[in-house]
């Protein structure tokens, strides 16, 4: 194809855009608003599996030896625990540690530090934190501290005070994976329905034009070309809409959505802006590639004269 | 140019738009087809562009063999061929010359060489000074005489008119035959199709005269019958 038919090509796409504008500006927002619902989709998807696994994160056991127990027994169980496969880390802090974090922790209370000075002794506790894997693996660690043989040495498990919430968060996230995937899945596919059914639309009504341009000798390359320009353009606009929405949204709810996820560093904002670039890319292309593919599809029965 | 050999048209539901027809058009003639809407006047031209292929028989255009003519080289074919159509067939988002200069843009014509030959085509339909006007502003005529100056953009070897006066009144239609005789003079083969009598009778060509698919009548310098 010689440089002046691309040319031309382009600025017919071009001119019928404009020309067009009601009908463009139809199936600009059309396509923007399925886009924003895909993108909403995928970025609350990816923003609840993100804040399960930080509250994940946060679960822990804690395990409390009794002030008599020898440094030795503590590395040998230690070194047990390491070796189970549900464990993931196994994080030891010695009396004296304790002792120290709980100073720093309360450094201003003049109340609480004059009262650790009275005692003789260190009276907190060897502790070792424990993560496990999965968070199915918690009871199997629990049972595993739980054995006779390590009664004597160990006060108190931390697990059962966590339990109630480890269980729930457990049902949760295995419920909002599994339905926020289907959700998921069906938005994107009305989108895409939507996106394709707009797009024919548009072209049914110029059918006209294309039998014209068939009768007076246009290759079917030639009438193609400018709806594919129309295609990529209504692609880029919209893109650029969707993304320019997205922003100022998730900026006004950014702060709300960080309230509601209590413990979750990582702000809404934040996240899109680190995505940026991947949710531009994506977004840009399944908007063209829709709007290409779907013109050429919407044609090929005009094409037939 | 034209070679119609024992040609005919069965449409679906067996419907006879055609029944063994033959037809020599020679280059530079002009011929017109006549006969009641319905003698298939339409099917023959739309075979001659290809935008139907013959049932039976063998059809030659422009050295074509129409029954074999595969899709890729149809475009080729149409743009020696330039077709006026009854209702004008224009795009409606286009201006006058737009529309001249489509003809010219889908056969990779310069820019340059397109925009010089849209004024000639313009001066000669006389639409000069009406060429930034888009279709719904023009009258019936002024529109035929459109469809007339992109038909005859590329310099076609035949002109194919389709019932070209079926939409406007005596004076009008008067003019359009006028300026079809007068591209008929300069070399292009025309072919009218029409049952418009008194049009035929002005131009005093070749009349080909159809009945039911059938060719009832052939004579050179004729007049309408029927």
């Amino acid at each position: 194809m010689k440089f002046y038919s691309i040319k031309r090509i382009t600025k017919f796409g071009v001119v019928s855009f404009w020309r067009n504008l009601w009908l463009s500006l139809a199936t600009i927002t059309i396509i923007t608003l399925s886009l924003i619902i895909a993108s909403s989709t995928v970025i609350l998807n990816a923003l609840i599996n993100t804040s399960i696994k930080t509250a994940q994160d946060k679960i822990d056991i804690s395990v409390y030896f009794k002030q008599d127990t020898r440094e030795s027994k503590i590395q040998d169980i230690i070194f047990e625990l390491e070796e189970l496969p549900q464990a993931q880390s196994v994080v030891y802090i010695p009396k004296q540690e304790a002792l120290e974090k709980f100073k720093q922790k309360h450094q201003d209370d003049i109340l609480i530090l004059e009262s650790l000075e009275e005692l003789d002794d260190n009276p907190l506790l060897a502790t070792i934190n424990i993560k496990a894997k999965e968070i199915d693996y918690y009871p199997a660690i629990v049972d595993f501290l739980n054995q006779e043989r390590f009664r004597d040495y160990i006060e108190k498990i931390d697990y059962n005070d966590n339990k109630i919430v480890i269980d729930k968060l457990n049902t949760i996230s295995k419920s909002i994976k599994k339905g926020g995937f289907l959700v998921g899945l069906a938005f994107i596919t009305i989108s895409v329905l939507m996106i394709f059914n707009t797009i024919k639309l548009t072209i049914h009504s110029r059918g006209r034009e294309i039998e014209i341009m068939k009768l007076v000798g246009a290759t079917n390359w030639f009438i193609r070309g400018p709806f594919i320009v129309e295609g990529i353009l209504f692609g880029l606009i919209s893109t650029i809409i969707t993304i320019i929405i997205l922003f100022f949204t998730i900026n006004k709810i950014s702060p709300q959505v960080s309230l509601f996820f209590t413990d979750y560093e990582e702000t809404l904002m934040g996240y899109f802006l680190v995505y940026f670039w991947q949710i531009l890319g994506l977004t840009l292309l399944m908007s063209i590639a829709l709007g290409v593919v779907s013109s050429l599809i919407a044609m090929r029965k005009h094409l037939k004269v | 140019m034209i070679n119609f050999k024992n040609i005919s048209k069965i449409y679906p539901k067996n419907t006879v738009a055609l029944s063994d027809i033959n037809l020599v058009i020679k280059k530079g003639e002009f011929v017109s087809i006549v006969g009641k809407s319905g003698a298939g006047k339409t099917t023959i031209a739309r075979l001659i562009t290809a935008e139907e292929k013959p049932t039976q028989g063998y059809l030659e255009v422009l050295g074509f063999d129409m029954t074999k003519i595969p899709g890729s080289r149809i475009p080729e074919l149409r743009r020696q061929i330039g077709v006026v159509f009854q209702d004008f067939k224009l795009l409606p988002e286009s201006t006058v010359s737009e529309n001249v200069a489509f003809a010219m843009e889908v056969c990779n014509i310069p820019s340059n060489l397109i925009e010089k030959d849209v004024d000639r085509l313009l001066r000669l339909v006389e639409l000069s000074s009406k060429k930034d006007k888009f279709p719904d502003q023009l009258s019936g005529g002024e529109k035929q005489r459109v469809s007339l100056a992109r038909a005859l953009a590329n310099k076609p070897s035949i002109l194919i008119a389709d019932e070209p006066t079926g939409n406007l009144d005596m004076v009008m239609a008067k003019e359009i035959v006028d300026l079809l005789s007068k591209v008929n003079e300069l070399g292009t083969t025309v072919i009218l199709a029409t049952h418009n009598k008194d049009i035929v009778n002005r131009v005093e060509k070749r009349v080909v005269t159809l009945e039911d698919g059938k060719i009832i009548s052939d004579i050179s310098k004729g007049r309408y019958k029927l």
